[in-house]
């Protein structure tokens, strides 16, 4: 998914109405300049949930969300520890209501405790001598909960002007794998469906009309023994991802006649993809 | 400098130095820049046992000798400390939560530090007996806690605010006889007298890694690795008694069978330490 900041400002009051009740109050600022997003929420990471969000920013600056307090820190290669690190050098900082962001992949710490102000300079990304700058990995967890949340909910809204991108569909019965057109013959019975996308944030499956289920890419709930995608009957990573390159989105029953199947796939900014099958099920 | 070489030629064991093992694979964990060099291995494995926590610090693994796993446990929370100890081992977690585990990975006890608000696990070790247990917790101030096990039940048995605050992960160790307890706090190392409350401060030049007590020996072992890339051993008064240097930076400390295994990121050294 790639993302590109809106910088544009807009003079007609009524242009910020619209948008003032259209788009989602954040709460956080980007922790980068002019940021891309690189990696989004809830995608596959070697059969677990991604938990954060990879960011590229412009220049190699890194401020805080939001207004906090350092509650965490950790200095890679600076300090005496067993535990490796994905997130090399990274920093927690907790804010109201009990919400923790973490600035993970870092190069340099400027703060190592005390109240950081939204905006202020924590650290710095690693840059090399031709000037490309490291990716920050951004995390923001409610520990009351012990939620990740997909920290696109609390940071202001990139325009997306590319929509979702549908790759493949699959319809898997036992061994039988059906890649459906716009029509599809098949048997009655159970059926799974799958789908391979690009920059989905939300999966929507439609039976006549009905809708079957929805999956959101929102928040991830931590247990003692798995993470769980929250969502009416919350599903494993194991469940989702349980075939390679596709998200799993339900097992569903097809009866004989001709039923219409819709899929709807969204990005977090609302663009949205639709496919509709034609199941003549004998 | 005299008392040191005194010390040296008088008392200082026979080191002998073993470099081995092995390079972990650095292998890229996502594709998704080529700028993205120098990622860490799927996690290190720790001389004290065979642990490792993964990289994202979610999961405590034990290892078998080939480096199987053989069993895995998820943490609900960034696991923020890990000792290892003969008989146990403890964990420590962002939210505040620490586990005792057997060698099996049964959580035979757990504690929640702090009241109001995420009061981090910072530090935590448990002795080798596995009948107390410390951890360092929340902040202004931070706390030192001991847990005691008494007919195989875990209590409460002291807390202590500590002078200072140290936001990162932080080690601790029991010395023997097991009364005390030294705590890393940025380039000093405090040693906390469980009996009297008592505390006593040690200023040094680098990082801390650690302090054992090896079998046979009448004193503790206490290595900072200091920034010009020695590593300095003190013995329990606090006095340096050895210095070397083995290039590069070192992660951990550890004990296994009377070797002190000194963990780099692409090796382990084994120092033994044997008397005249």
């Amino acid at each position: 998914m790639k993302i590109v900041r809106h910088q544009g400002k807009h003079p007609l009051m009524l242009i910020f109405l619209i948008m003032a009740v259209s788009v989602p109050v954040s709460a956080y600022q980007w922790p980068v300049k002019d940021p891309i997003v690189l990696s989004g929420f809830g995608k596959e990471v070697k059969g677990e949930f991604e938990t954060g969000i990879w960011i590229e920013g412009s220049d190699a600056e890194v401020r805080s969300a939001a207004a906090g307090n350092i509650v965490f820190y950790h200095q890679h290669k600076l300090e005496n520890t067993e535990i490796s690190s994905e997130l090399k050098s990274f920093l927690v900082v907790e804010h109201e209501r009990g919400i923790l962001s973490v600035y993970g992949n870092l190069d340099r710490l400027f703060v190592t405790g005390g109240a950081v102000s939204e905006g202020e300079m924590i650290g710095t990304l690693e840059q090399d001598s031709s000037g490309l700058v490291s990716p920050l990995y951004f995390q923001v967890l409610d520990y009351e909960f012990n939620r990740y949340v997909n920290p696109l909910f609390s940071l202001p809204v990139l325009p997306e002007k590319n929509p979702p991108v549908i790759e493949t569909i699959l319809l898997v019965r036992g061994d039988r794998s059906l890649r459906p057109g716009r029509e599809q013959q098949l048997e009655a019975g159970r059926w799974k469906i799958y789908i391979a996308s690009r920059d989905a944030h939300q999966f929507e499956v439609y039976l006549n009309g009905e809708e079957k289920t929805r999956i959101a890419l929102e928040t991830i709930e931590a247990t003692d023994n798995h993470l769980l995608l929250a969502r009416i009957g919350n599903i494993r990573a194991e469940e989702l991802f349980d075939r390679s390159g596709y998200h799993h989105l339900g097992e569903f029953q097809f009866s004989p006649g001709s039923s219409t199947l819709e899929i709807a796939v969204s990005d977090f900014t609302g663009n949205e993809i639709n496919r509709s099958i034609l199941l003549r099920v004998r | 400098m005299k008392k040191r070489s005194l010390f040296f030629f008088l008392f200082t064991p026979l080191f002998i130095i073993y470099l081995f093992l092995s390079s972990y694979a650095l292998t890229p964990r996502f594709a998704i820049s080529s700028r993205w060099v120098d990622k860490p291995s799927s996690g290190t494995v720790s001389a004290k046992g065979v642990y490792s926590v993964d990289p994202w610090r979610r999961s405590l693994v034990k290892h078998g000798e080939r480096g199987e796993t053989l069993w895995s446990r998820q943490s609900g929370s960034m696991i923020t400390a890990l000792f290892v100890s003969e008989k146990a081992l403890i964990i420590g977690t962002l939210s505040g939560n620490a586990y005792i585990m057997d060698s099996d990975g049964k959580t035979v006890s757990s504690f929640l530090s702090g009241g109001n608000g995420n009061q981090p696990v910072y530090g935590a070790a448990i002795s080798n007996d596995a009948s107390r247990a410390a951890i360092i917790s929340g902040s202004d101030p931070q706390m030192l806690i001991l847990h005691e096990k008494r007919e195989n039940r875990w209590s409460l048995k002291s807390e202590w605010a500590l002078p200072d605050n140290v936001l990162r992960e932080t080690a601790v160790d029991f010395i023997y006889p097991g009364a005390l307890l030294r705590i890393d706090r940025d380039s000093s190392i405090l040693t906390v007298d469980t009996l009297s409350g008592s505390f006593s401060k040690y200023h040094y030049d680098g990082v801390y890694l650690g302090t054992l007590e090896l079998p046979g020996q009448l004193f503790s072992i206490m290595v900072v690795a200091r920034d010009d890339g020695l590593l300095v051993f003190f013995d329990n008064k606090g006095i340096a008694f050895l210095e070397l240097d083995l290039k590069g930076h070192p992660f951990w400390l550890a004990e296994e069978e009377g070797e002190v295994m000194i963990g780099f990121e692409d090796r382990q050294a084994s120092l033994v330490f044997s008397s005249f």
